[in-house]
């Protein structure tokens, strides 16, 4: 039985779908990530899940029950608010039973569950204290042990560490993915950022327009993306385009920017060429049988990393990270020649929808890899 | 260099605190003055400071049966629109805070008009209105207009703490288990009740204190603390009026003190405090 099932959900504002027949199933105890740009229908899909957004189409069915015609307070769904939404009037103490009192749980059962869940989140000793009194990080814990009080079927965080400092985000998701794990509950994640998507789920959804574009593991996602979208939101990509040309001896790429690579993803069949940057090496190494003649025109020193600004032939610049591992760095107007293995040059089908090509990335979208 | 700009900043500073000083004193001074005046044991208003003090204008206050009428008819008038006009603001600011509905924006004008309109043009208004629809009775005349008065501030106040409450915080407590009108009360209300209460105690004050409207409501025989004032005022004039306002401002000063005490006056005056 799964935890959650999405089947065929349509949500309609006005005539613009927010949720386009999205079909989406998570296993009990597995956390999902939805990520994907602002406006993709990730928040709507979680708003639609909680009840707070009633649904055109389709059904939504947590534990096997169908929960789609069921108000926002019968669904048994914890959910941690992007802005956490603490009650500011209660204690820590009355904000995590409040649900237990919703549910007529005994004070002595209720003190006793309020304990294990300020154990869990390690806050313990809070209790009394008020929202306001809490740091940023205290009060996402706070507000995720109120979710799991009511131990809920369902788990659904909505941008869990958007509101946090960089620095504190990353100390946190390792945390939070701690105490998700400990807690076994089913969760839903809603993200934009791929970051927080890769370090906290075990599959991610990755949505854009309203649909799914691909479903899977982070390294499933990254290494095989299945549209250029999503070679392009998850990671980064240089990019070919050019013809695929099958021979003997194997399939070859033949770019527009001169360069013919020798590939051996024989699967799509038009598409273009993507290799992420980090697959590109200077000097070749052994195996990187294709080989990209480049002017170099700009280093750029970023302690652990280089990055090389690389004219192609034709006069596009494709940029280049190198790791500086005290090998020597080529001069700018150095012509030098890029390696890449052909099971690094993956070719992707272009989307569909030609709107997908060009990703919203979001401002604070946080760094790749 | 820096040093003039440090002498630049010090004399700026004095200037600053020498306005301010000025101004308390502008504030308290009239204040003083009356309270002393009050105590004044003369028949006459003569040159401060008073030579002896005594209880006289006070005991003329309570002894003129034209005050203590108007002082009766004004509380009963300000606690009667103070509690219809907080009744009916606070349920129009849940209306105008939740509600995505045409018009909301013209029926929040609407509601906020009063406050932009002359006095003395809602006082008439309302006058002529009464009549056109049969109210001929003073008392419920009175209540029409300082109910309609005191709308826009216990509109606005209910709203400006309404707004601090974030549809998310509602939406929690619905998620956790409760139905919508138990969030209401466990949330929503909880959190606007220093805006309500503002609202109510400003009405309040705003009714007991109106003068332009309630020369138009009221008649020879239903007349409100001020307008018994201005009446007497004009018939002769005395020290009655200092031993008033003393009483007034030392009433107030109550008020505010239990408010304080109530729910903190930080609370009722500062709207920053759910944002935390």
């Amino acid at each position: 039985m799964s935890g959650l099932v999405l089947r065929d959900v349509v949500k309609r504002f006005g005539t613009h779908a927010a949720i386009d027949g999205l079909s989406l199933s998570v296993d009990r105890g597995e956390i999902v990530a939805l990520l994907g740009p602002s406006g993709c229908g990730k928040t709507t899909t979680l708003r639609a899940v909680a009840g707070f957004e009633a649904i055109d189409r389709g059904a939504i069915a947590i534990l096997g029950a169908d929960v789609a015609r069921l108000p926002p307070y019968r669904r048994d769904i914890g959910l941690v608010f992007q802005d956490y939404a603490l009650f500011p009037h209660m204690s820590v103490a009355a904000n995590i039973e409040y649900g237990l009192r919703q549910r007529g749980v005994a004070r002595a059962a209720r003190e006793q569950r309020r304990k294990a869940m300020l154990r869990l989140v390690r806050l313990e000793g809070l209790d009394e204290r008020t929202p306001a009194k809490l740091s940023g990080g205290q009060q996402q814990r706070v507000a995720l042990a109120r979710a799991l009080a009511i131990a809920p079927k369902l788990l659904l965080l909505d941008e869990p560490l958007s509101n946090l400092d960089a620095k504190l985000r990353e100390a946190l998701r390792g945390e939070l993915r701690a105490i998700l794990r400990e807690a076994g509950a089913t969760t839903l994640v809603v993200t934009h950022d791929q970051t927080e998507a890769m370090g906290l789920a075990d599959r991610i959804a990755l949505m854009n327009h309203g649909r799914l574009v691909q479903v899977g593991t982070a390294r499933e996602l990254y290494e095989r993306p299945a549209t250029r979208f999503a070679a392009d939101f998850i990671g980064q990509s240089v990019w070919f385009s050019g013809t695929l040309r099958r021979g003997a001896d194997g399939a070859e790429f033949a770019t527009e920017d001169g360069p013919v690579l020798p590939i051996c993803d024989a699967g799509a069949t038009v598409g273009s060429l993507s290799i992420r940057p980090e697959y590109l090496h200077l000097p070749p190494r052994p195996g990187d049988v294709g080989r990209i003649a480049v002017t170099v025109t700009e280093v750029g020193y970023f302690g652990a990393e280089l990055s090389l600004a690389c004219r192609l032939a034709s006069g596009r610049v494709i940029r280049v990270p190198l790791r500086s591992d005290g090998a020597a760095v080529p001069r700018p107007g150095a012509q030098v020649e890029l390696g890449v293995a052909p099971e690094r040059c993956r070719i992707i089908a272009d989307d569909p929808l030609a709107a997908d090509a060009a990703p919203t990335h979001d401002p604070e979208k946080g760094e790749s890899r | 260099m820096t040093g003039s700009h440090a002498a630049l900043d010090r004399l700026a500073g004095a200037l600053f605190r020498v306005v301010l000083a000025a101004a308390v004193l502008f504030l308290v001074i009239p204040v003083v003055v009356s309270v002393f005046l009050s105590f004044d044991d003369r028949a006459f208003i003569g040159p401060f400071p008073p030579k002896s003090f005594s209880l006289r204008w006070y005991a003329s206050f309570f002894e003129n049966p034209a005050y203590l009428d108007g002082l009766f008819n004004s509380l009963k008038v300000a606690t009667l629109s103070t509690l219809i006009s907080t009744a009916a603001g606070a349920a129009a600011a849940y209306a105008l805070a939740e509600g995505r509905f045409p018009g909301r924006d013209a029926l929040e004008t609407a509601f906020l008009s009063p406050k932009f309109v002359p006095t003395v043009v809602v006082g008439f208004s309302m006058l002529g209105f009464a009549s056109a629809i049969g109210v001929f009775d003073a008392f419920t005349r009175l209540i029409m207009g300082h109910v309609i008065i005191t709308i826009p501030f216990t509109v606005r106040a209910t709203l400006a703490a309404l707004v601090g409450i974030r549809r998310s915080m509602v939406e929690a407590a619905i998620s956790l288990g409760a139905p919508p009108w138990r969030a209401f009360l466990d949330v929503t209300l909880p959190l606007a009740r220093t805006g309500v209460v503002a609202g109510a105690l400003m009405a309040f004050v705003l009714s007991f204190d109106e003068v332009a409207v309630s020369l138009f409501l009221s008649d020879a025989f239903t007349q409100t603390l001020p307008i018994a004032l201005v009446a007497e005022m004009r018939a002769n004039l005395n020290l009655t009026v200092a031993a008033l306002s003393t009483m007034f401002a030392a009433a107030t000063i109550l008020i505010v003190l239990l408010l304080d005490r109530a729910v903190g006056l930080d609370r009722v005056v500062g709207q920053g405090m759910y944002r935390g």
